[in-house]
């Protein structure tokens, strides 16, 4: 029977039944798979010093990608563009995925008219012709130094002598026919249809050993800016490579230090973390307007950017893995002030510092708190699961499709109860438990916080009880509330190594892999030494052998 | 309405299917005379339903029949003779089929992969159920969700019928949970929530008009825009010999969309139409409007509407009562609360009456010596057979004829067999819904296809195929 009991219910439940249920929870999940990598696998590495290189499948351009690089090309006053699409994101993974990033009828006819539109836009004045044109229509050459300095940018490459000669035959072509700017404006617009443009293409480079390839310099310089800035090389970057200056380990560092100090890298940093703590969920959110009065416009949006501020400038403060569960300072605008009870700064998104008993590292803020809620309650399971998909890199398995898994209501017979109370009942069969007893072992933990992510110590009248168990963190233990809880995170080496298994999927574009093995191992080692310092993890990402190796053959 | 950046789109595709402002406003379809060989096309369209329904309160089988196969006709049945559920198409009774006693096999495969195979994946019968409705294959496992495994069955037709400088196929409409439509696994297809938008993809405003005798250098650069596309081509077709597997795929896939879209800016057809757009009325009303234009004007031949998720209040529900776990999950005929499955019966019923607007919509068009609708199949299906998640007797209409293909007028009934579940449990299932796709295919000229997506599945010790048309619906 599951009570309301405290830490010592919650270690009776996990001796006592745990260990049959669990493995009854990961049984449904677990197993001999269809061959279908589902990124809940565990890889172990044979030989450790092996250079080993997964799968390397072509990319296409993400739709962030993708305004990123014409406005690199085109200046920051290309006009807005149809919309795409949205690229498909299976949950848990990220928009570069490369499996998502097809093509599809509207997505293509979109391009066409975006590449269209940015044509006319790159010759509709001098300023902007001067961007894109390096002289003029009374210089015969000029077609061909044209075709040759932006298709160079389109392409991230110089482009090949065939390349160079259609192109610029298509130039001239339209010159006759129309004229200097038309031609400019359709040379554009085509190249910006091209594969060359839209995808990531490593299909150059060369051989050496098996069916491992050396990427060629203009390959790997786009690699790095696009992991590092999710956008193309800038100037420096292409005249790195067009001078083969990505050779050695020592330059790519340098150059990855340089991209690092860049607001780019700023906004890319904010990208990946928004899809990782699926930092959008928020932002559906309606919260009950008679208990949230404060959750009008604005509150969901400034949550979000709360957190963001908080883990921009931790990252690149030097800031560790740890931090991010343990850091108290936040930055806040009058909303965020009214949620937290303090008062309100003099400017948006002030730096404070926030109650150490109660708020510290992300998982006490408002944007997890309150996007991994009901209307008018918090939830634990859906911030349990949270913790051990986002912050464990567990998968879990979905409910049973007959699960309850709407907000928990009170019986007015039974007398007050808490949420915490309303949830053990409705978990509280056996079958329940297999999974549960993991799960509120975390989010019982966040009953401290309602909703809307407003601290208390009272729920429905009754104290508020949040202790918990953290079960399979590797320093597992009991622990009281949320600061607590987050406490044995930030020590733990399941939480370390699964922040950089989210750094390298998303600079793989892909789940992991079996012949990642190795060099996961040694990122994960790197980034443990490092102290859990996040910008050297992206370094040693970058550093890594296999970052400038591609795998020939079937994807 | 504001210029939106969609005007080019619009223009693309006007000036594409050689629809000039003098060609507008025109009455009705005169355009229609000038289709090659005057055979009217067939078309389909899928319209989706969230849950499912209530089967006792939806079939209308012959008492005492369960184990038989048979059909009989609709047509001497009265309005009070049709079930509550199927009543609001008493009136397009000549020209539907409704057809009781398929399974989802796909999903109860996939289940029985992971209770008692030992696969891994996520088996909420919401989300597999909605990977397998339209795509018939294993769903694309992913952490802890599914999604579609492989392209769709309106993706398969509409890339097999689909006609240069149109649309292949089109989705309106709202994702219940995930997607039903994908052109590749776990690649939904593009999908349009807005009706306006959706009537602007397929048609829209007019290109100002030009003397083609005398183009100006705006029309110029409009006419070298295939041009462009065609050096884009060219590139895709040097990269391609380099790439392999999935990656070569992909972009043959892109470089097809590419060769389409130029053919498309540079042919001019003859079709003509009558573009308006209202939008007034419910929204899954402003979708079969749209659909039934672009099906008329011949701009697709493949549709899908996905339904909203009618909110209870709109149809006599407490404000606030939540159409999934408060009355679908508690709709079951057996075990469930009045409320709850009488809330479920009048939701399927709105869903008819949106369904038999349709079928108004589609009947109301002249084509040759019948209607658009006779040349049409307007398929209902459900995510799920029912509240309760049963994957067995889904409740399925096929409405109009496809050009002669199905025979409607019937109510057709396939008796149940025993498959082994899970857990102990056992499923009683009639032939595979997933023929329905074979038969959807033969019915659209694609006879050399025998199956779509898996083409057998083994649950317990048997195995089930999933392959040839159905019988008894032509």
């Amino acid at each position: 029977m599951i009570q309301r009991g405290g830490i010592n219910t919650f270690v009776r439940l996990v001796v006592a039944s745990g260990l049959v249920l669990l493995t009854g929870c990961e049984g449904l999940i677990g197993g001999a798979d269809g061959g279908r990598a589902s990124g809940s696998e565990v890889f172990v590495c044979q030989t450790a010093d092996a250079i080993s290189v997964g799968s390397t499948p072509v990319r296409r351009l993400t739709n962030t990608e993708y305004d990123n690089t014409v406005r690199a090309l085109l200046g920051d006053g290309v006009p807005p563009l149809p919309e795409q699409p949205s690229d498909a994101v299976l949950q848990g993974s990220f928009e570069n995925d490369a499996l998502s990033l097809g093509p599809s009828d509207v997505r293509v006819a979109r391009y066409e008219t975006a590449a269209i539109m940015l044509g006319e836009y790159a010759v509709k004045d001098a300023a902007a012709r001067d961007r894109v044109l390096p002289c003029g229509p009374e210089d015969a050459e000029c077609g061909q130094q044209f075709v040759e300095s932006f298709g160079k940018r389109a392409f991230r490459r110089p482009l090949t002598d065939d390349e160079l000669d259609r192109w610029v035959g298509f130039f001239e072509l339209q010159r006759a026919s129309i004229d200097f700017e038309a031609a400019a404006q359709l040379t554009i617009a085509g190249m910006l249809q091209s594969p060359q443009f839209l995808y990531r293409l490593e299909d150059k480079g060369s051989p050496i050993n098996g069916n491992q390839l050396e990427l060629t310099q203009h390959e790997l310089a786009s690699r790095l800016s696009y992991f590092l800035w999710e956008t193309m090389p800038d100037d420096e970057l292409l005249a790195a490579a067009d001078a083969g200056e990505l050779e050695t380990e020592a330059q790519l560092e340098s150059q990855a230090r340089r991209l690092l100090a860049d607001d780019r890298a700023r906004d890319a940093v904010r990208n990946f973390h928004r899809q990782w703590l699926y930092l959008d969920r928020v932002l559906g959110e309606a919260k009950v307007p008679e208990l949230f009065p404060m959750w009008g416009t604005g509150a969901a949006d400034s949550a979000k950017e709360e957190t963001l501020l908080f883990i921009e400038s931790l990252f690149f403060d030097g800031g560790t893995v740890d931090e991010l569960f343990t850091s108290n300072v936040a930055y806040v605008d009058d909303v965020m002030a009214e949620l937290y009870d303090i008062p309100s700064p003099a400017e948006p998104w002030e730096q404070v510092e926030l109650d150490p008993l109660e708020r510290a590292g992300l998982l006490s803020r408002v944007a997890f708190l309150a996007g991994n809620a009901h209307e008018a309650n918090g939830s634990p399971p859906l911030r349990g699961v949270y913790v051990m998909e986002r912050i464990l890199c567990e998968q879990r398995p979905s409910p049973p499709a007959n699960a309850d898994v709407s907000p928990v209501e009170a019986d007015p017979d039974q007398g007050p109860m808490t949420n915490r109370d309303l949830f053990e009942k409705r978990t509280e069969p056996s079958t329940c438990q297999g999974c549960h007893v993991r799960i509120d072992g975390f989010g019982f933990g966040f009953e401290n916080y309602d909703a809307a992510g407003r601290f208390r110590t009272e729920d429905n009248g009754l104290p508020v009880d949040a202790s918990g168990y953290a079960n399979g963190i590797g320093n597992d233990a009991p622990y009281e509330g949320a600061v607590e809880l987050q406490a044995l995170l930030a020590e733990s080496d399941v939480v370390r190594d699964c922040v950089a298994k989210q750094w390298f999927t998303y600079a793989n574009g892909r789940p992991v892999e079996s012949a990642d093995a190795c060099q996961l191992e040694a990122i994960q080692e790197a980034f443990a030494e490092n102290g859990g310092n996040l910008v050297e993890l992206l370094v040693s990402i970058v550093t890594r052998p296999e970052f400038r190796l591609r795998s020939q053959g079937e994807n | 309405m504001s210029r939106s950046p969609y005007i080019l789109d619009r223009r693309r595709f006007l000036s594409g299917l050689g629809l000039a402002a003098g060609s507008l406003c025109l009455p009705s379809f005169p355009g229609r005379a000038a289709r090659a060989q005057g055979a009217d096309p067939k078309r389909v369209i899928f319209y989706i339903t969230p849950h499912g329904t209530v089967p006792g309160r939806w079939h209308m089988r012959q008492p005492g029949q369960d184990d038989v196969e048979y059909d009989y006709s609709l047509s001497g049945l009265a309005e009070p003779d049709f079930s509550d559920i199927l009543r609001p198409l008493h009136r397009h009774r000549d020209k539907i089929l409704i057809v009781d006693g398929l399974a989802r096999m796909v999903t109860l495969a996939e289940e029985y992969r992971v209770n008692a195979l030992g696969y891994s994946g996520d088996i909420n019968r919401h989300h597999i159920g909605q990977a397998h409705l339209l795509t018939s294959t294993w769903a694309h496992q992913g952490a802890s969700t599914a999604r579609g495994g492989a392209h769709s069955i309106d993706q398969e037709i509409g890339n097999t019928i689909g006609q240069p400088g149109r649309w292949n196929s089109r989705v309106y409409g709202y994702n219940h949970q995930h997607a039903y439509n994908y052109v590749g696994a776990n690649q939904p297809a593009p999908r349009e929530e807005s009706a306006q938008a959706a009537f602007n993809d397929v048609l829209g405003l007019a290109p100002s008009p030009s003397d083609p005798s005398e183009p100006s250098r705006e029309d110029m650069i409009r006419t070298a825009r295939a041009s462009a596309l065609d050096m884009a081509n060219e590139e895709f077709a040097s990269v391609l010999p380099k790439l392999s597997g999935t990656d070569r795929e992909k972009l043959e896939r892109h470089r097809a969309l590419v060769r389409d879209l130029e053919v498309g800016l540079s042919s001019l057809s003859s079709v003509a139409c009558d573009p308006t757009f209202s939008g007034e009325g419910h929204i899954i009303d402003q979708f079969s409007r749209i659909t039934t234009l672009a099906m008329a004007c011949d701009l697709t031949r493949v549709a899908t509407i996905v339904t909203q998720n009618i909110p209870g209040n709109e149809f006599g529900l407490a404000p606030g009562v939540d159409m999934h776990q408060d009355i679908a999950h508690n709709s079951d005929e057996e075990d469930g609360n009045t409320t709850a499955i009488e809330g479920m019966v009048e939701y399927n019923r709105v869903y008819a009456e949106h369904f038999a607007y349709l079928l108004d919509q589609l009947d109301s068009v002249q084509e040759g010596s019948g209607t658009l609708l006779d040349n049409t199949a307007v398929v209902w299906l459900t995510e799920l057979a029912t509240g309760g998640h049963a994957l067995h007797r889904v409740p399925n209409v096929i409405a109009g004829g496809a050009g002669g293909y199905f025979n409607p007028g019937r109510y057709v009934h396939y008796p149940q067999t025993v498959v082994e579940g899970t857990f102990g449990r056992s499923n009683l299932v009639g032939p595979p819904h997933e023929r329905l796709y074979v038969s959807l295919m033969h019915a659209m000229g694609m006879t050399d296809r025998s199956a779509f997506g898996l083409e057998q599945v083994e649950i317990g010790d048997k195995s089930v195929s999933l392959r040839d048309p159905l019988p008894r619906l032509t």
